[in-house]
């Protein structure tokens, strides 16, 4: 299975229609053109591929780089891996 | 009919102490939600004002504006006699319509397999089922429909019978708002739009999470202001403008511009200028993105005004009524010229930066208010802001 960083990079690429390349840590979703209806979509569509639940409040819509997501979702599965082996 | 109180008189005395009645979800179980509290109307028992065959018939969200309707017409003093009842207009705004009844008939039907389905379960989801049974209520035979804005419908509802009866299209309107959201399926979608606080509502604070639904509905009856008065009636306040924009820009994000254009139209057709204002009924979810924006859009449109305003979030109290939420805000609105008290913002933390104007931090206040207006933004960006004046 591809890593998390290129699944979300997946995600978000094909919700925003534009080439994956163009999808890089670095990018805000701003610099990317996605507007608050996509940005949950996305947010539903990461929650759904990795069975986990981004809380209100963690991730905003105007702030929010690639890099800051991938690094919430990381942070969510390593919580669940360890609660999962507790 | 709200969380803080079932009559004007109960809701305006919470909303005076600060008091907020947002809290866990007592009516479902609420373990599939992330978010689990609201603002639930208690203490009423539909049985109470209702036989069981309207039981039957009439969704919570149509119950409570029944009851409100009631405490309106009781109070304007008003019989709808024959000639008056076709002359009387009914808009009602809602949001949503029959959560209730639909959450229980997909229940019925996809959960439980069931062949059939009551028979009022289509009169009792219609969102013009309040309008409807106003005007059975009360005998009116005038035009009655309802206004579906999402958050600003009883603003767009209770604008448009203003309209209706200073330009003489009908002689008096009932008009106000009503909403009945709080099921699973509803609050699982509210969920999805991440924009729903874990905790509670803190309109403009720091550490502010989201927004709380709630419930409840409120009525009005509309009256030329010299047809009142000269039947010696109690009249509450003048409404005297009405304002509408559309944001013309995204679903979910609010827009300052949109916010601004519909409180400068309210104004304008009020013929009241920004520094006679000095109290805002803010419609301030608690969201991250509508606080500020609404901020910046009072300041635009008064200027260095905008820091002697009080401008107050009710829904801390009362949460978010959706469809009801204008015409709840409006009873706090024209209390609050009545009694020249600005309602607090409740459960305030500490001021955020982006967020510079007065909010009524938790306590009431005593002031002079000889104007106000009381705004309502929806998603998909439809504004709509109503000026109102104090009567003497």
């Amino acid at each position: 299975m591809p890593d998390v960083e290129s699944r979300i990079r997946e995600i978000i690429a094909r919700e925003a229609g534009v080439p994956r390349d163009t999808v890089q840590r670095h990018s805000t979703l701003a610099d990317l053109d996605i507007s608050s209806v996509q940005f949950v979509q996305i947010m539903f569509l990461i929650e759904e591929e990795f069975d986990i639940y981004l809380a209100e409040g963690e991730i905003g819509v105007d702030l929010v780089s690639v890099g800051e997501l991938l690094d919430a979702v990381e942070r969510l599965l390593a919580d669940k891996s360890r609660s999962a082996g507790a | 009919m709200s969380p803080l109180g079932n009559s004007v008189d109960a809701f305006w005395k919470s909303c005076l102490t600060g008091r907020s009645a947002i809290g866990p979800i007592r009516s479902f179980d609420t373990s599939l939600l992330h978010a689990c509290n609201a603002a639930e109307v208690s203490g009423f028992d539909p049985e109470g004002y209702f036989d069981a065959k309207e039981l039957a018939q009439i969704d919570r969200f149509t119950q409570f504006a029944l009851v409100a309707a009631d405490e309106a017409v009781v109070q304007s003093g008003i019989q709808f006699e024959s000639d008056l009842a076709c002359r009387t207009a009914v808009i009602v705004g809602t949001g949503a319509g029959g959560m209730a009844t639909l959450d229980e008939c997909y229940r019925r039907l996809y959960a439980e397999t069931a062949t059939r389905l009551p028979p009022f379960t289509i009169p009792k989801l219609m969102l013009n089922a309040p309008a409807s049974h106003i005007t059975m209520r009360f005998g009116i035979t005038g035009p009655a429909w309802t206004v579906a804005s999402a958050c600003s419908s009883s603003n767009h509802a209770i604008g448009t019978a203003f309209n209706m009866v200073r330009t003489g299209q009908c002689e008096l309107a009932i008009a106000g708002g009503a909403e009945a959201a709080l099921t699973l399926g509803t609050l699982k979608g509210w969920e999805a739009l991440r924009v729903m606080a874990p905790d509670t509502c803190r309109p403009f604070s720091q550490g502010r999470r989201g927004m709380i639904l709630g419930e409840g509905a409120a009525i009005f009856v509309l009256e030329p202001l010299e047809r009142a008065k000269s039947r010696g009636a109690a009249v509450l306040a003048e409404l005297a403008g009405f304002g509408m924009s559309s944001d013309a820009n995204d679903l979910l994000q609010p827009s300052s511009d949109g916010a601004a254009a519909a409180m400068r139209g309210a104004l304008e057709d009020a013929g009241v200028k920004p520094e006679d204002v000095t109290y805002v009924n803010a419609h301030g979810t608690g969201t991250l993105a509508n606080d500020p924006t609404e901020s910046r859009a009072i300041r635009r449109v008064f200027g260095e005004h905008a820091d002697r305003l009080a401008v107050s979030s009710t829904k801390s109290m009362h949460g978010h009524a959706l469809g009801a939420a204008g015409a709840i805000e409006l009873v706090a609105t024209i209390r609050a010229l009545g009694d020249q008290i600005a309602p607090p913002t409740a459960n305030f933390l500490e001021p955020d930066p982006a967020c510079d104007l007065d909010y009524v931090p938790n306590q009431a206040r005593a002031m002079p208010i000889e104007a106000a207006i009381s705004n309502s933004f929806a998603f998909g960006g439809l504004n709509a802001v109503l000026a109102l004046k104090r009567t003497y």
